[in-house]
């Protein structure tokens, strides 16, 4: 009984505790979304030229810290199949198998910063006084097996987001400020997935096999 | 991202309300998982709860002050068959005409976030039958345990996020056991 009450008062405490972190937290003033310079975004003399564009499955993960969150897929997914449509590699996006068995997957995980929670609390517990940052990293991998029974080609691109909470809230070197984390988000994606499937298209295994169809006689001609 | 998370988390905590899991979605580990096994046609069954667990574990789990429920007003059992009707329907395996049918019935579901640690476990009974003649019957079990956060928004999320990935660490579980690749194998449609 006395166990019973105490974790009931306990909750309560709880519960007042996070609402007034949060309800600061939530105040307007001074939070700030920077996204890192770096990869940036894909220039145009860097870009390769793709190999023939054909259909292709499109499988698409969303890990927090190497655990998959199918919840935010529905955000996440539109904005990879703008990027695929972009690279001009791919005719369609199915989610289902393809006739030549082609497969572009794309992860993206958020690692988070250890602590970071504890950080935001603490500035919405001096309304802001207390000015904290903290690193999202993303670490968006792109597999794309060109057609069944072929090897996977991958490519690994590093990214971050860097939010900035309170008054007296450094700005993060190397990083452009964005309009919200949602922008910021989006340009995590496009730069991730442009530069990993550019460097995809530039690989051997995939550029090598469009040049050697290219080389190959037609059949008819063969006879 | 996980700031918008952990606001959604927190609004949910505040308001003692739920959350519902994420419709699963296949992932290419899973689809080579399936072609590895020689999978090509595989028929879903019935997923339910073992009638052991009580009623209320097949549909919402408390974490702290707030509910997990699986989507759509379904079921924690209907959600281990449309994980693994995900990853069967990425690797173009999912055929409800098949012949081999796959049935699981949710035989553990739990999970707890205190202040310091965080445990979830799933474990699930499989049986194979083709045309009506039993190949495969086991029970598969996984299990995470991790550190949960004090600040219940954040603890929420990490048991979320842990606790729906059991889905499918299990559908994995299954797909990679040989005994059930032994009689699933050189499965195919009529």
């Amino acid at each position: 009984m006395t166990i019973a009450i105490l974790a009931a008062a306990c909750r309560r405490l709880f519960r007042a505790l996070t609402f007034l972190g949060l309800a600061a937290a939530a105040l307007p003033a001074q939070a700030g979304s920077y996204l890192a310079n770096k990869p940036g975004e894909l220039k145009a003399e860097e870009r390769v030229k793709p190999p023939a564009a054909q259909p292709v499955q499109i499988l698409v993960t969303f890990q927090r810290d190497g655990t998959a969150v199918p919840k935010v897929l529905k955000i996440v997914r539109p904005k990879v199949e703008r990027e695929l449509k972009a690279s001009g590699m791919f005719t369609t996006l199915s989610d289902t198998p393809v006739p030549n068995g082609a497969i572009v997957s794309v992860t993206i995980n958020n690692i988070t910063e250890k602590g970071a929670a504890g950080k935001g609390f603490k500035t919405g517990l001096t309304f802001g006084l207390a000015g904290t940052m903290v690193t999202d990293r993303y670490k968006v991998t792109v597999d794309y097996v060109p057609a069944a029974g072929k090897p996977t080609v991958t490519r690994v691109v590093d990214h971050a987001i860097f939010t900035t909470i309170g008054l007296k809230s450094t700005p993060p070197a190397d990083a452009t400020k964005m309009q919200n984390l949602l922008d910021a988000f989006d340009g995590v994606v496009r730069q991730t997935v442009a530069h990993a499937l550019n460097g995809i298209a530039a690989d051997p295994a995939v550029a090598g096999a469009e040049r050697a169809a290219e080389a190959a006689p037609a059949p008819a001609a063969a006879k | 991202m996980m700031r918008l998370a952990a606001g959604a988390g927190a609004a949910l905590l505040l308001a003692g309300c739920a959350s519902a899991l994420g419709e699963p979605a296949g992932s290419l580990a899973g689809v080579q998982l399936v072609r590895a096994a020689g999978i090509k046609a595989i028929a879903l069954g019935r997923f339910d709860a073992d009638p052991a667990l009580p009623p209320r574990a097949d549909r919402a789990l408390d974490i702290r002050a707030a509910a997990l429920k699986p989507p759509s007003g379904s079921t924690f059992s209907a959600y281990l068959g449309a994980t693994l009707a995900a990853q069967l329907r990425a690797a173009g395996a999912l055929d409800p005409r098949a012949p081999t049918v796959v049935s699981g019935r949710l035989v553990e579901n739990r999970i707890s976030a205190g202040f310091g640690t965080g445990r979830a476990a799933v474990a699930a009974r499989f049986t194979v039958l083709r045309d009506g003649k039993p190949l495969y019957a086991k029970r598969l079990a996984v299990e995470a345990r991790w550190t949960s956060n004090v600040i219940g928004a954040v603890a929420f999320m990490e048991a979320e996020g842990r606790y729906s990935g059991l889905y499918d660490e299990l559908v994995g579980k299954l797909l990679a056991d040989p005994d059930f690749q032994d009689a699933v194998a050189g499965t195919g449609a009529r």
